[in-house]
């Protein structure tokens, strides 16, 4: 079982959902009456000067950091089985509060900015830490007691901005905190073009971008090479097994929101720190949901979420071009969420004729868990899910009362 | 009874074959109508694969069932259910949060003008239940009742669908004395109305009493048919477990006298009913195994959880090298030298989806080889991994090969050199070549052997006679959550052994 | 019934057993004739008209209807075992597709297109989930983001240049209303009714405040879902049908042994509740009189919140429903009002925390006393609650009833379960 094999497979159910949304797409874009051919042009057009061309990147950049943000802490929690849907409530808070408190206190430049990216995770882990106590404490299921608390965190954004937090004269038409000094914006990497020979873009990539990979880093080292990742790894492949080896199930889900949380505070200081410097109404919104997608797009792996958010943010940068071309930008909102659900039926699809294969004695590579296919019992009101049940093995489906044996042995016992 | 009647059940050279193994193999089965027809057989005997058969979950691949004398073929239960024969299973199909009366009729609700006629199946309900003496109030959620009426639920679902036939599968597996007492009740009424009940049994006292014939199968096959007023129960016994045990190999002894394990009254509560584990005291040296013999479903697995901290006890104290461990955490319990082969290695023992490598570490996460501080030694892991497979004979190709392409076997040979290699005090293992091939399984029997001279201390809980008698130095046998007998494997006779383990008592030819 | 000595095999005093004992209706009574002395008493001390006049329990009709429609959705959708998240994407669905067709053919075209363009997302969301067996969540969220982009798209296709009028965000209006109809002699024309209201009479005034206010222009329409409830109940509690689908959201596994045809039932389980979450639209449609994008706001969602509030019980839905929109009609007519009902929080709290007392439970009864005293001096202090706070009021009532009564609500026993037929 060659490493590229493994490759090949893993990457096939993303591959064919893609293929199948833009086939939807097109079909789509074909109704209207424009050419589905005029569109991916459009979509690939960059622009005829270098200028335009590096700005079209730097778009698509810019737009990817949050995006990735958002997937990777989506995907923490995935890994642990648990479904943090609050991450678009977590980082609206967490982004107004840190803007508030960047332009409140009075520290040197980098500081300011340290303290915004603490203030901010800090939020954000306290919002999510709320839904892993009540799971934990009251079993109450995350789905709806995030959902419910994005939106008293939007409410309570809301009340902050046009009350205490509020920064800009009134009358004015767009209501923000007060703005982040100079001295609190982080720089942008303008200047690795220079140093590329590229031509100079309109906007400035953003600063952020680099911690956003320190974090992705930081996630991959996390999850794959620590002690706490193994954990939470294997409570979300097998609470059963998990808890059989030592792992405190009701601790993991607590640090896993925690962290969860955490990640999703810093959604909204790219556009933060690089661009805004201030919260507005008009701040950017729905990083949230689209962190969603994004995980399950890139299956929960830091390089595939990264991928993930870039063909996000290609999409979204092709929305005003194809306007142009008399192609509804709405187009690319159906594009992803047909990405999205094709994502997830690829991905069952894909698992379980794997598990089928595997069983037939095939060592072939099944998807990652979390991927949006997880056993059920996600409800309101459920505990931790339960996990997939014993591997249905080739023999007589008999269960004890203790739970099925699995295989059958060459002497012809059979577990009856 | 009229010998020339046709037999309400019969089942000729009834073959069930599944990919590597047959289940059922030439089975004969001839049941008269209106008897109590009991088919006993130890647990992986095939009882259950023929109940399946005959109720129409699958086709036999050889044989034939006659219903009354007439050839039969079910394709699905529904086919068996229009036949009249009713299933009740051994794990009830019931919705908690309905009531008697819905569960009964589920599927075959009387309507009326688009309505259901709740009227109407209350009275047929009531009916069933005083004819047949079920005592059952069609308004309770099942979720209020117990096990005992959770079952008469069960009876009155196939009872309302016209069976004629009724299928009872191990249906004592969870009742307290009362409730089989009262469950025997039942039974009389529905013979004395001309039902037929078949009965399947590993409990070969409660049989004898109520049985009006018995069918024994073992490995897959119709062993011979008793008469339970002209058995005794120790003929029984043997027919069930088979007339030749495995000569222990004679060995020095290696029983030290340091106790490592210590059981004190050990109990294990279960919701509503009779406790899983029933005051246990037990002790375990160094070098000794001590094997827990039973039939399944008699508190094993929850005495092996409790000592391994993933079920509460409700008394009693466990005593690893003479402290209490009764407050530790799993975790605390694997560092301080506990080490575990779980019997469901599937759920609680590996990671399926995961390399061979990162099934090393899981149970072992916070020592090396497994880990460095607080990083996972991957290389270390990688390594040990592949010591592992050479030392312990575990066939994959590499230590990147995911567990589920492993076959059982090799899996389990991977987890007893995972638990080995951390050099634990004590070891529990639980059914340890439980679907395994017979190679593996001499490996893993000497593995044990070794272990077990070099001073660990193994607690072998196993429905295997071979493996028990063969490994054990001092052999508990648990029914019904307590240990009813101390024996010696050197000089145990297959009757003593099958007799403490299904519960019958005297020797002789006695009235049921 | 107790004797005045003996305590009843509960605990409770003949005095509580009274009032709480006996059917479960008189109960209910018993708890709304209370409700509506309270009320009366909160209005006359703080002086807040609005609090019980018609106006606002005639808005709070208006507001309960669409959220008691989506709660209906979900009651169907997850008694069949779906969970069904996707609420709010197939209402905004319905909203579209009612202002397409309502323009076009009137009212009656509006109720099927928006049933329709619902039912539709509903159909996705089966697929997805019985066949494919993606898990519940998931699906909902992604035909939630599906269904913003699909709405957008389809007014940018036939909205722009369109000599109807609308845009690409909202729809031309309506080409004509349902009908609506108010009581003779007591809600129009002499308006005896009315007339009572104004006199501020405690609790008469009251009663006919809430009286004509269900009364006085009330659409056929909304009659006519507030039916659907009863109807919902016969349906799932008391038809063979309805007793299947249940079955299936409590143990599809028993189901199946008796031959009950489960994905069969999952699936209209869930294209019913996408129908009924696009009639929840619907009624967005008719109180706008046009399709405008984000008309939904969120009620996807807090319709699913009243349906746990409710137990996923027809009759506790529509309690939530009514909670969580007569609460939305207040703060539109008078903001002070609301305020007045941290009054009204302040008291029942204060009973709570003297009924735990009784029952020795004394850190919950000092609990409840804290509140208690923090939302009275609330309503002392607060002149009137910021639009941000009030916003999520429906959902931190229902975060507090999940934390609190999490053990007392009974959800479908088998919901959120992929079935997959063999495996269980």
């Amino acid at each position: 079982m060659t490493v590229l094999r493994r490759i090949g497979l893993a990457l096939l159910a993303p591959v064919l959902a893609i293929v199948v949304a833009l086939a939807i797409s097109g079909l789509v874009i074909g109704l209207i009456g424009e050419n589905p051919l005029t569109a991916v042009q459009v979509m690939f057009d960059f622009g005829d000067t270098p200028a335009q061309q590096t700005q079209a990147i730097v778009v698509i950049l810019n737009r990817a950091v949050p995006l990735f943000l958002a997937g990777l802490a989506v995907s923490v929690a995935f890994r642990m089985g648990l479904f943090n849907i609050g991450v678009e409530g977590q980082y609206r808070l967490a982004t107004i509060l840190a803007a508030a408190a960047g332009a409140a206190v009075a520290l040197p430049g980098p500081l300011r900015i340290l303290l915004v990216i603490v203030v901010a995770m800090a939020v954000g882990a306290l919002w999510a830490g709320i839904v892993a106590l009540l799971k934990v404490t009251r079993g109450v299921s995350e789905v709806i007691s995030s959902i419910m608390l994005n939106f008293i965190a939007l409410g309570t954004a809301s009340f902050l901005l046009t009350g205490p937090l509020r920064g800009s004269e009134p009358g004015a038409s767009i209501v923000t905190t007060a703005d982040l000094p100079e001295s609190a914006w982080l720089p942008g990497l303008n200047g690795v073009f220079s140093v590329l020979g590229l031509a100079q873009p309109r906007a400035e990539l953003y600063g952020f971008l680099l911690v956003a990979v320190l974090v992705g880093v930081f996630v991959s080292v996390l999850i794959k090479r620590t002690r706490f990742g193994f954990d939470l790894r294997a409570s979300g492949m097998s609470p059963s097994a998990a808890t059989a080896s030592g792992i405190d199930a009701r601790g993991m889900v607590i640090k896993t929101m925690l962290i969860s949380g955490a990640i999703a505070g810093l959604i909204g200081l790219p556009d933060l720190l690089g661009d805004q410097h201030n919260y507005g109404t008009e701040f950017t919104s729905g990083l949230g949901f689209l962190g969603i997608a994004v995980a399950l797009l890139g299956r929960n792996s830091p390089l595939g979420i990264a991928l993930g958010a870039l063909l996000f943010g290609f999409l979204d940068r092709a929305a005003i071009p194809l306007q142009f071309a008399d192609i509804p930008a709405s187009v690319v909102t159906i594009i992803q969420g047909t990405i999205v659900l094709s994502v997830v039926v690829a991905n069952q699809i894909a698992r379980r004729l794997t598990r089928r294969q595997a069983e037939r004695g095939n060592a072939v590579a099944p998807p990652t868990t979390g991927d949006g296919g997880t056993g059920g019992g996600q409800g309101p009101g459920g505990g931790p899910p339960p996990d997939d049940g014993p591997g249905s093995g080739t023999g007589p489906g008999i269960s004890t009362a203790t739970g099925d044996a699995g295989r059958t042995d060459a002497r012809g016992r059979a577990e009856a | 009874m009229n010998e020339s009647a046709p037999l309400a059940v019969e089942l000729r050279g009834i073959t069930k074959r599944f990919p590597g193994v047959v289940a059922n193999r030439d089975i004969e089965l001839r049941v008269r109508r209106g008897e109590v027809h009991a088919i006993v057989g130890e647990n992986g005997a095939g009882k259950s694969t023929l109940m399946k058969t005959l109720y129409g979950m699958h086709r036999p691949d050889e044989g034939e069932i006659l219903l009354d004398g007439r050839p039969v073929t079910f394709r699905s239960p529904a086919d068996a259910i229009a036949a009249g024969i009713g299933m009740v299973h051994q794990h009830f199909m019931l919705a908690d949060n309905f009531t008697v009366l819905e569960n009964v009729v589920l599927g075959s609700e009387p309507t009326r003008g688009g309505r259901l006629d709740r009227a109407g199946a209350r009275r047929r309900i009531g009916e069933i239940s005083d004819r047949y003496a079920l005592g059952l109030d069609p308004d309770t959620l099942v979720e209020d009742l117990g096990v005992g009426d959770r079952q008469r639920v069960e009876i009155a679902k196939v009872l309302y669908r016209g069976a004629t036939t009724l299928i009872l599968d191990e249906p004592t597996a969870v009742l307290v004395p009362q409730e089989v007492d009262e469950l025997f009740g039942n039974l009389a009424e529905l013979k004395r109305e001309g039902l037929t009940v078949i009965f399947i049994s590993h409990k070969l006292d409660e049989v004898r009493k109520v049985a009006d014939s018995i069918t024994v199968i073992r490995r897959g096959t119709t062993v011979g048919v008793a008469d339970p007023r002209t058995t005794t129960a120790k003929q029984l016994a043997e027919l069930m477990v088979g007339s030749e045990l495995p000569t222990p190999a004679t060995r020095a002894s290696t029983v030290r006298d340091t106790p490592v394990l210590g059981l004190r009254g050990v109990t294990v509560a279960t919701p509503g009913g009779r406790p899983a584990v029933d005051d246990v005291s037990l002790t375990v040296h160094e070098g000794e195994v001590v094997g827990i013999a039973g039939v399944e479903g008699n508190g094993q697995a929850e005495l092996v959880d409790a000592i391994m901290g993933l079920r509460p006890l409700t008394a009693g104290s466990i005593l690893l090298g003479g402290e209490d461990i009764v407050g530790w955490s799993t975790r605390r319990r694997r560092e301080e030298g506990l080490g575990f082969i779980p019997e469901d290695r599937h759920r609680q023992g590996m990671l399926l989806d995961a390399p061979l490598w990162e099934n090393r570490i899981l149970g072992h996460q916070t020592r090396r080889p497994a880990a460095k501080g607080a990083f996972i030694d991957r290389k270390g892991s990688r390594a040990d991994t592949e010591r592992i497979m050479r030392e312990y004979d575990v066939r994959a190709p590499g230590p990147d090969t995911l567990a589920v392409a492993l076959s059982g076997g090799n899996q389990q040979k991977l987890i007893v050199g995972r638990e080995m290699s951390a050099h634990p005090r004590l070891l529990i293992a639980a059914h340890p070549t439980r679907g395994v091939d017979v190679g593996a399984q001499s490996v893993i029997w000497e593995l044990l052997k070794d272990a077990r001279a070099e001073g660990m201390g193994i607690v072998l809980v196993s429905a295997d006679l071979d493996e028990l008698i063969g490994l054990s130095d001092t052999l508990h046998v648990m029914l019904r959550g307590a240990l009813v007998a101390s024996l010696d494997p050197a000089s145990l006779t297959p009757e003593e052994l099958g007799g403490h383990m299904t519960g019958a008592r005297d020797t002789t030819a006695g009235a049921a | 019934m107790s004797t005045a000595t003996a305590t009843t095999a509960t605990g409770r005093g003949p005095l509580t057993d009274r009032l709480l004992g006996g059917h479960p209706q008189r109960r209910v009574l018993f708890l709304l004739v209370g409700l509506l002395v309270l009320f009366s008493a909160v209005r006359v001390i703080s002086g807040e008209e609005a609090l019980t006049s018609s106006s606002t329990f005639s808005a709070a009709l208006l507001l309960a209807v669409p959220l008691a429609l989506v709660a209906l959705g979900g009651l169907f959708s997850e008694r069949a075992g779906v969970v069904n998240i996707g609420l709010e994407g197939m209402m905004i669905l319905g909203t579209w597709g009612a202002g397409w067709a309502g323009y076009q053919w009137g009212w009656v075209g509006a109720l099927i297109g928006g049933a329709v363009f619902g039912a539709a997302g509903g159909l996705v969301h089966a697929v997805a989930t019985v066949t494919f067996g993606v898990d519940h969540v998931v699906s909902g969220v992604a035909i939630n983001i599906l269904a913003g982009g699909v709405v957008r798209f389809l007014s940018e296709l036939v909205y722009t240049d369109n000599p109807a009028g609308g845009g690409v965000t909202q729809s031309p209006p309506l080409a004509s209303r349902p009908p609506s109809f108010s009581l003779p002699v007591l809600s129009s024309g002499p308006d005896l009714l009315g007339d009572l209201e104004g006199k501020h009479w405690f609790l008469l005034s009251d009663l006919a405040g809430l009286l004509r206010g269900v009364t006085n222009g009330v659409g056929v329409l909304t009659v006519l879902v507030v039916l659907l409830i009863p109807a919902a109940y016969l349906v799932l509690w008391r038809t063979a049908f309805g007793l299947r689908l249940r079955s299936c959201g409590e143990n599809p596994a028993a189901a199946d042994s008796l031959g009950v045809p489960v994905y069969r039932l999952k699936y209209t389980a869930v294209v019913i509740s996408g129908a009924l979450a696009g009639l929840g639209g619907v009624f967005l449609v008719f109180i706008a009189t046009i399709y405008r994008e984000g008309q939904t706001g969120g009620r996807g969602f807090i319709g699913l919140a009243a349906l746990i509030f409710g137990n996923w019980r027809p009759g506790g839905l529509a309690a939530g429903a009514a909670l969580f929109g007569f609460s939305d009609a207040l703060q539109l007519r008078s903001r002070t009002a609301v305020v007045a009902l941290l009054l009204l929080v302040a008291v029942l709290l204060a009973g709570v925390a003297v009924w735990q007392a009784t029952r020795r439970k004394l850190t919950q009864a000092v609990l409840a006393g804290a509140f208690a005293a923090a939302a009275l001096v609330g309503y002392l202090t607060i002149d009137e609650l910021p639009e941000g706070i009030v916003s999520f009021t429906p959902h931190l009532t229902t975060l507090l009833v999940l934390s609190l009564a999490s053990q007392r609500l009974r959800m479908p026993k088998a919901d959120g379960l992929v079935y997959r037929r063999g495996e269980h």
